[in-house]
């Protein structure tokens, strides 16, 4: 049973599990034209767009770049109700950045509307810088977003042995995103059988501090007890981190699909880094 | 002939532990041998378990003592990464261990740490869910899974392995009557097959002793009994004062020899039970007892004339992706009813109980808990009136004391703190818990939690008690206690609704059975109609208890197929052998 606009098989389990809520760093099996194109590729794709978006500082490159990121997103067939969470939390996020670089910024221009107590100052420059800071940085997020949202962790793994990452490296990446997923699930588990005994979040700030309070210690020892447990489930079968050769079960398979995808971002990528430093 | 598993006078303490878990513990299994550990709480089946895969002592602080070798390995230092190639290990509460994002990723991991070839690897996953019944779950993120399918998928994950030894530690825990089948088969299949040595621990003793050679029982780290299954059950005392629930038909030979000078062997199975009772009433008249006058346990049904505490019409639930959960369930539960909520795993039975309180709300149709209609109520009201104690208490348990903890669901209620402290109070002393009131959340044991839990719904007084799965990682001891408390509560005239696939315990309590199958009603039936319709149980992937099977064998002798119970059974016979004098037994 696969969810054809959110996360995979979130049916609630016999202990309690959380509906719908897998949604942020978290593989969507959709099918989509990135299922095509191997993980490798798709990693080479978001790093470029990443760097891109970093170091070009160019409203003719970035809104573009951010542009091909949404229809990208678009492409990939995820609901958008499924994203909205998250692309919410992203842009509430670097909203804040934006906001704090307003204040504490110095962009030189010809006339300075706004001079704070602590020297810096918002010119006619820098609105447009801040709007060009925030959609680089959206870009570099969103385009992340569908790297996670159209790979497995194992697809992950499989890319970052391909390139000779030392296992150890690959096995922390990869057990990261594991991790935060056992974790949220674990949360809204608690949550859930919170709520079976009557908590809710209404109240004064101070009611609701203290109720988030022991659903985190909760949350807390649910985690030690959950970690402790897990490492001997990958003990009893076999892993050991600088141990000899390991095989893989899923093979990097390249297409004329990755050729199509690599190729000109490649190109395109170098033409406007050299364009920029060179 | 070098034994397989060779354990040679061990000691082992955890760290900060005072008691030791393992006590001069010696034993040998041969090659090829399957061996059943049963024991209470707390006796060390787990700590064998893990000491046989090397992981005590190697990852875990402690003291040890002593030599396991398993495949003439030492366990204490060959790496661990070596002795998993020979020794596979499924350790108990499978939603714990399950660390992959899909069926096929937690399959593969252990493979690709033993750098297996990927053609290999991918003909044993294949094997492995088809002998676990989940072929086609290869894409599924396990958290998600029903816990009956989690522990199948951490079995076919060692399964996976092939390992020479496999260590199983309650392999049956949660798993229904299909999936117990199919486990069963696995490990005869692996025993026959690969000649795989196995050591099995589990409480359902029904299940263990047809696959094992031996069992032994372990008491506080120490192994005072083994022997062959039929000779190990002869003990009835001593496995009862070790929480070791016995298979029912041993339970029903030992109460009717009890005082009778009977000689011969007790039964362990319903097909040797059979026969023992064959002997036994040979040549007696069918019982002048009625079943009105005698031999049944009344389990009072409540008036249909009371206004329903649930009433689900029409429901309909579809999960966000699509599935249909839940199909035109129509369903009404009076006051005072004991209800046994029972099918396959994933067949919805969560899902419904969930509807009662409000945590998932129908897609279409109405579920109304005392007249009030979930889909507009808050969970905060309807609380009230439904307790739910889930499968995993801990997640439930919030506070740092016993007292603490009662009182948490009446502080959501924004009860005064006086009558807050008046109701745990009597609560606690009508559980007779009044020694625990201060005692800390974090030293009780499973079941005590377990009991912690129901008190703190007990005492918000709510008109429905709702189980999961209550007594599944529980001794039968604990399991007996519960179930006690249970009956009491129900005596006070509270409903309960209990998700199981035990259908002993079905039959000793519940005075209802409704069964769910892919999301449907398809059994609504007093417990003795649903236990006695053999075609529905089939469809359910149910087996009667033991009593029951044995009754329907013994049919042709005129016993009535409709026997639920031991007590049942035993007044039955009592009637018919005493029909020519109690002497002949």
């Amino acid at each position: 049973m696969t969810c054809v606009g959110c996360s995979a098989n979130h049916r609630p389990s016999g202990a309690g599990g959380a509906t719908h809520v897998r949604s942020f760093l978290f593989y969507v099996p959709v099918e989509s034209p990135a299922r095509r194109v191997n993980p490798l590729t798709k990693l080479i794709v978001v790093l470029l767009v990443s760097t891109l978006a970093f170091a070009i500082e160019n409203p003719y490159v970035n809104v573009p770049l951010l542009i091909v990121v949404c229809v990208g997103l678009a492409l990939m067939g995820i609901s958008f109700k499924f994203l909205k969470l998250v692309v919410l939390m992203m842009s509430g996020l670097l909203l804040v950045t934006t906001l704090a670089q307003l204040s504490f910024s110095a962009i030189p221009g010809e006339v300075r509307y706004i001079t704070f107590p602590w020297g810096t100052y918002v010119s006619e420059r820098t609105l447009p810088y801040i709007l060009l800071f925030y959609v680089r940085f959206l870009t570099a997020s969103l385009v992340n977003l569908l790297f996670f949202c159209t790979t497995r962790e194992s697809e992950l793994m499989t890319a970052l042995r391909t390139v000779r990452l030392p296992y150890i490296a690959c096995f922390i990446v990869t057990f990261a995103l594991r991790v935060m997923a056992l974790l949220l699930d674990e949360w809204w588990a608690i949550v859930e059988a919170q709520r079976a005994r009557g908590m809710d979040f209404q109240g004064s700030v101070s009611d609701k501090l203290h109720k988030l309070e022991r659903l985190l210690v909760l949350m807390l020892s649910s985690t030690f007890r959950r970690v402790n447990m897990a490492s001997y489930a990958l003990l009893a079968r076999g892993l050991v981190i600088d141990a000899g050769p390991r095989t893989q079960l899923r093979a990097l398979a390249w297409s004329r699909y990755d050729v199509a995808v690599l190729v000109p971002v490649l190109s395109l990528s170098v033409a406007l880094l050299v364009a920029r430093y060179g | 002939m070098q034994p397989k598993i060779d354990v040679e006078g061990v000691w082992w303490r955890y760290a900060e532990a005072e008691a030791w878990a393992l006590r001069d513990l010696s034993l040998q299994i041969a090659p090829g041998d399957a061996v059943g550990i049963v024991g209470q709480a707390g006796a060390g089946k787990t700590t064998l378990c893990l000491a046989l895969a090397g992981l005590i002592p190697q990852e875990t602080e402690g003291e040890w003592r002593g030599r396991v070798q398993v495949c003439g390995l030492d366990t204490s230092t060959t790496p661990v990464r070596q002795l998993v190639q020979r020794v596979g290990l499924l350790l108990q509460n499978a939603e714990c261990y399950l660390v992959g994002m899909s069926v096929l990723d937690e399959l593969a991991f252990g493979l690709e740490n033993l750098a297996c070839p990927r053609d290999e690897m991918w003909r044993r996953i294949r094997w492995a869910l088809d002998i676990v019944g989940l072929a086609g779950f290869e894409e599924k993120y396990p958290q998600a899974l029903s816990g009956g399918q989690k522990q199948r998928v951490s079995l076919a994950a060692v399964l996976t392995l092939q390992p020479e030894v496999l260590v199983l530690d309650s392999p049956f825990a949660n798993v229904d009557g299909a999936g117990r089948t199919e486990v069963s088969a696995a490990i005869r299949d692996l025993r026959g097959r690969l000649g795989t040595t196995m050591v099995i621990v589990e409480h359902s003793t029904e299940d263990l002793a047809p696959l094992v050679d031996r069992m032994i029982l372990l008491d506080q780290g120490r192994l005072p009994h083994q022997a062959a299954p039929r000779r190990f059950f002869q003990s009835v005392e001593l496995l009862t004062r070790n929480s070791v629930c016995v298979p029912q038909v041993t339970e029903l030979g030992y109460c009717l020899s009890s005082g009778r000078c009977v000689k011969g062997e007790l039964p362990i199975s319903v097909e040797t039970a059979e026969r023992w009772v064959r002997e036994r009433v040979d040549g007696c008249e069918p019982s002048s007892l009625t079943a009105d006058a005698g031999w049944i346990d009344a389990k009072p049904t409540a008036p249909a004339s009371f206004a329903p505490v649930i009433c689900a019409q029409g429901l309909r639930y579809v999960y966000p992706d699509g599935t249909v959960g839940l199909e035109h369930v129509d369903l009404e539960i009076h006051p005072g009813d004991y209800v046994a909520l029972v099918g396959p795993n994933g067949s919805g039975k969560t899902t419904l109980a969930k509807h009662f309180i409000g945590l998932i709300k129908p897609t279409d149709g109405c579920v109304r808990v005392k007249g009030r209609d979930t889909r507009t109520t808050p969970i905060k009201e309807l609380v009230a009136q439904v307790g739910y104690v889930f499968q995993n208490p801990d997640r439930q348990l919030c506070t740092e004391t016993v007292e603490e903890e009662i009182a948490f669901g009446l502080q959501n209620q924004g009860l005064p703190s006086g009558e807050i402290a008046e109701r745990v109070e009597r609560t606690l002393a009508q559980l007779g818990w009044a020694r625990l009131q201060k005692d800390r959340i974090c030293t009780l044991g499973l079941a005590e939690r377990q009991c912690v839990a129901i008190a703190s719904l007990l005492v918000t007084e709510p008109a429905l008690l709702i189980l999961d799965e209550p007594t599944c990682w529980l001794d039968g001891g604990q399991s007996r206690a519960l179930m006690q408390l249970l009956d009491q509560v129900n005596e006070r005239g509270k409903t309960i609704i209990l998700i199981t696939h035990n259908t002993r315990l079905v039959a000793d309590h519940a005075s209802r059975v409704v069964g769910l199958m892919e999301g449907r009603v398809m059994l609504d039936a007093p417990t003795r109609v649903a236990l006695g319709c053999a075609a529905a149980l089939n469809e359910l992937l149910l087996s009667p208890p033991q009593v029951t099977r044995l009754a329907q064998r013994l049919a042709p002798l005129g016993f009535p197929p409709d026997l639920l119970t031991m007590n049942e059974m035993v007044k039955y016979i009592d009637g018919r052998v005493g029909s020519r004098g109690r002497s002949v037994v």
